[in-house]
């Protein structure tokens, strides 16, 4: 990895040395980079304020943000990011292995059609309540709900199918500290940049003004639900077969230190990235 | 968790309880709101919302005009959506009641605390309750961040 100076003023200079082995440059989310570098660099930030970070990673185009209060912290998720982006075909199969690297523990759970929900949702909440608190069980129901919606109602919408005729597999991963929730559709249909730039329109412009209140479609907000709730969301596409999303949360902890983590993000397109870099 | 609606008859009112998860199967069609000259929601076993659960709530309220509403014993589910989306609690509506959450970070103990009106606040003003203790006698925190949570207050 290539570090800016000012990102190796917070890492440590000893750290960007060890790490220099590969071609991904790595930027503070405030400094300038060229647009033709954001997509393929990694930008770390201390931004607690979505509608701030958002509206930088739509305006450049930025779609790896590792966020962190500290240098510990930035490190933690660099070498998170490094695992997916090495392993960015296996993530599709494996979430929870790419995510936690090595011993943790999942559960597997597969549903085609809407009737199958309530069961779906009582015994994720079952496997929740054995790995988490109650803070815990309430963020990961409340995001389970948004990625149910994305991937057995939108993600055949938008790539003209029909609803109930394609397999949806839900993952609990989980070690001693973190649990990982992911929704993987088998549609690929996800539109990753613009999923960016209607995220961040979604925060600068508020819940309500962007709820689409007709009931043909999602409503909208559902991004902004999966940001408040999780601590680091990856969205994975591997176009017409399948859209993963991975959403990070601390196993121990309450509602307060929920909110005030600073968010991850990361945005990738399976077959772009695979032209575009062959290794890190 | 099927979302379920009572709306019992109260003079010219109505007591409406909502519980379960509010979701994309949920049609309030049924669970009409007209006819009553003040309502009053009781949504403590309200356990989950999602984002068209929250539109379909919207346009259900938004069917009480400018009748008065009263929000009681909120989750803190309701109070996110309440800050979150204008439109949650109609114009001119009112919480009684909502719950705050208290957690020790040492026993790890979680529990939700009832603010009543008129009692832990009045108007903006909060009056949280002195001694929240978990279940070894210490002290538990307000596990919200404040600014945010207590938004709806202000208006």
């Amino acid at each position: 990895m290539k570090f800016s100076p000012q990102s190796q003023s917070i890492l440590g200079t000893q750290y960007c040395e060890d790490e220099q082995d590969s071609s991904v440059s790595v930027y503070l989310l405030d400094e300038l980079a060229t647009d033709d570098q954001a997509k393929t660099s990694l930008y770390l930030g201390q931004e607690s304020e979505p509608t701030r970070f958002l509206a930088k990673m739509a305006d450049r185009g930025i779609v790896n943000l590792v966020q962190g209060l500290g240098p510990l912290e930035l490190k933690k998720g660099i070498a998170r990011w490094v695992r997916l982006m090495k392993s960015r075909e296996r993530f599709f199969s494996d979430p929870g292995g790419v995510h936690f690297g090595t011993t943790f523990h999942k559960k597997v759970f597969r549903i085609q059609a809407p009737p199958e929900k309530i069961l779906l949702r009582s015994r994720i909440g079952e496997v929740l309540g054995q790995v988490t608190n109650e803070s815990g069980c309430e963020v990961g129901l409340t995001v389970f709900e948004e990625l149910y919606m994305n991937a057995m109602l939108d993600a055949p919408r938008e790539a003209g199918g029909s609803v109930g005729n394609r397999e949806v597999l839900f993952e609990i991963s989980w070690d001693d500290v973190e649990f990982v929730i992911s929704c993987r559709d088998s549609w690929g249909s996800l539109d990753a940049g613009r999923l960016l730039k209607k995220m961040a329109d979604v925060h600068a412009r508020g819940a309500a003004a962007s709820m689409n209140m007709n009931r043909a479609g999602g409503a909208g907000i559902g991004s902004m639900i999966l940001l408040q709730n999780a601590d680091s969301i990856v969205f994975g596409v591997w176009p017409t077969l399948f859209t993963l999303v991975s959403c990070r949360f601390a196993r121990a902890g309450g509602f307060r230190s929920r909110m005030e983590t600073l968010k991850s993000l990361c945005f990738y397109t399976y077959q772009e990235l695979k032209n575009e870099r062959s290794s890190l | 968790m099927k979302c379920r609606v009572s709306i019992e008859k109260e003079g010219a009112g109505a007591k409406v309880t909502v519980s379960g998860v509010v979701d994309e199967d949920m049609d309030f069609q049924t669970a009409s709101l007209l006819g009553y000259s003040n309502l009053e929601f009781y949504l403590a076993e309200l356990k989950g919302i999602n984002s068209c659960g929250i539109r379909e709530w919207i346009r259900w309220v938004g069917t009480v005009k400018d009748r008065p509403v009263i929000y009681h014993q909120c989750s803190k589910i309701v109070i996110d959506q309440i800050n979150m989306v204008r439109g949650f609690l109609p114009e001119g509506g009112r919480v009684a009641s909502f719950y705050v959450p208290y957690f020790n970070e040492d026993s790890g103990e979680e529990k939700n605390i009832l603010f009543r009106e008129g009692i832990e606040y009045q108007g903006t003003e909060l009056r949280p309750p002195a001694n929240i203790l978990d279940e070894a006698g210490q002290q538990m925190e307000m596990d919200v961040v404040e600014a945010k949570y207590f938004k709806f207050l202000k208006g």
